[in-house]
């Protein structure tokens, strides 16, 4: 991966010779990316923290985003974090590739699906896949829920998403939307169901515990707020503060 | 002398003169012409306006033509309290207040800012203002719902993941990402 991203870097470094920054930059701007984007590119680039080859290199996996149509603002954002965080090019270029990757293996997801690619879903996809769910896990939920609404097999797909992430067994995953799916209990709430799990964690409950209550729940239709009862703890733990609090 | 004598048998002359002339009346409607050209003076602005603010006024009204008036002012009312309520984006979002906590811990650190997806990791907005009651490093942040990725920038150099976050996630450079979720509207009742 590390000898692609580097493959790529030094392909785009020669392909700034002939364009340059600037032919690139009035691209990416046609394209969409923001100004203010270009504008912090461009006055790298002239303070001198970037080369011309560089800043191009940079901006080249926006405008593939850009043809590929997919929504500029999760790389515009990984971009940006790239920048306050004083990463090196090369790592935000390989992080870029990386994410725009995921994202055609999203879209590509969805097409097969026959359900078409809502931009919604792409999103949701394209992040969770960057941010590390197994693309195995993702292909068994769109071949196994892609038939239901679209509402619903979005709330389910974001619920999946960050479940994963925070490292909840996919077997429970798939017996609670087994649940959630049949009898249509599975509410927008859900999609942020990962709280209630991470709270009864930190109060020692097992995921095969927090699963079995949220099976339970969703059978009745039920909220998180049932969820929470149900393993011994009250709302008020899930007050949606920061976490920092 | 001789001169003062002299005026003084003038004007008297004059005057007998004046004296014995014939009365003759003005001729007719003379005083109303007079009046009707003469100019009113006119007063400034600012009398003006004075005497408009200060001259009593009466208004009359029927109940039953008040209630459209008394209808609008409390849905006028009720729209400003929802507004106020609801601390809306300005693009439909319901915001919410977030509050962050570094404890400083021995690090006497000069300047803590909290970056994140949120305010596209940009440092100068998000300055947080050191408690010296508790000895923590504190922001609050209006936040849209859903689940943000950020970090504490210390003395505009260090980052620090928050150490009392429930989740983190690899940012892909290396670092781990805290993660803070946020109400939706439709989780108001939890």
């Amino acid at each position: 991966m590390a000898l692609l991203a580097f493959f790529l870097l030094s392909a785009s470094c020669a392909w700034a010779g002939d364009a340059g920054f600037v032919k690139m930059a009035d691209r990416a701007r046609e394209c969409g990316v923001s100004s203010g984007m270009i504008g912090q590119i461009e006055s790298f680039t002239a303070e001198g923290s970037l080369s011309d080859a560089e800043a191009v290199s940079l901006l080249l996996p926006l405008v593939a985003a850009c043809a590929d149509n997919f929504p500029l603002a999760s790389f515009e954002d990984k971009l940006a974090e790239g920048f306050a965080k004083q990463v090196g090019p090369f790592s935000i270029v390989r992080a870029l590739d990386r994410k725009l990757d995921e994202f055609r293996f999203a879209r590509d997801m969805l097409q097969d699906s026959g359900g078409g690619v809502a931009q919604q879903a792409l999103v949701v996809l394209g992040e969770g896949l960057s941010k590390g769910v197994p693309r195995q896990d993702f292909k068994t939920y769109v071949s196994m829920y892609g038939d239901h609404a679209p509402e619903l097999f979005l709330t389910g797909l974001e619920m999946m998403s960050l479940l994963s992430q925070a490292g909840f067994d996919f077997r429970l995953t798939r017996s609670m939307l087994d649940v959630g799916f049949a009898g249509k209990g599975l509410s927008p709430e859900w999609r942020y169901f990962v709280r209630i799990v991470l709270v009864a964690r930190q109060r020692g409950l097992t995921d095969d515990a927090i699963a079995e209550a949220a099976g339970t729940v969703l059978e009745d239709s039920g909220s998180l707020a049932d969820v929470a009862v149900h393993l011994g703890f009250t709302s008020r733990d899930l007050s949606g503060r920061g976490l920092s609090n | 002398m001789t001169d003062d004598r002299e005026k003084r048998r003038l004007d008297n002359t004059i005057m007998e003169g004046l004296r014995s002339m014939p009365e003759v009346d003005p001729p007719k409607g003379f005083s109303a012409r007079v009046m009707e050209n003469l100019e009113p003076k006119r007063p400034s602005a600012w009398t003006r306006f004075r005497l408009w603010l200060t001259e009593p006024r009466s208004v009359t009204f029927t109940p039953v033509r008040m209630i459209p008036v008394f209808a609008a002012a409390m849905v006028l009312l009720v729209l400003g309290f929802y507004a106020m309520d609801t601390n809306d984006s300005g693009n439909g979002m319901r915001m919410s207040t977030i509050r962050f906590v570094l404890n400083d811990s021995g690090m006497n650190a000069r300047t803590v800012a909290v970056i994140g997806s949120f305010n596209s990791w940009q440092a100068h907005d998000a300055a947080m203002r050191f408690d010296d009651a508790t000895g923590a490093w504190v922001l609050e942040a209006q936040l849209p719902p859903g689940d943000h990725e950020y970090m504490f920038l210390v003395d505009g150099q260090k980052l620090m993941a928050d150490p009392l976050a429930q989740m983190t996630r690899d940012d892909g450079f290396g670092n781990r990402n805290s993660i803070v979720f946020v109400n939706g509207t439709y989780e108001q009742a939890l």
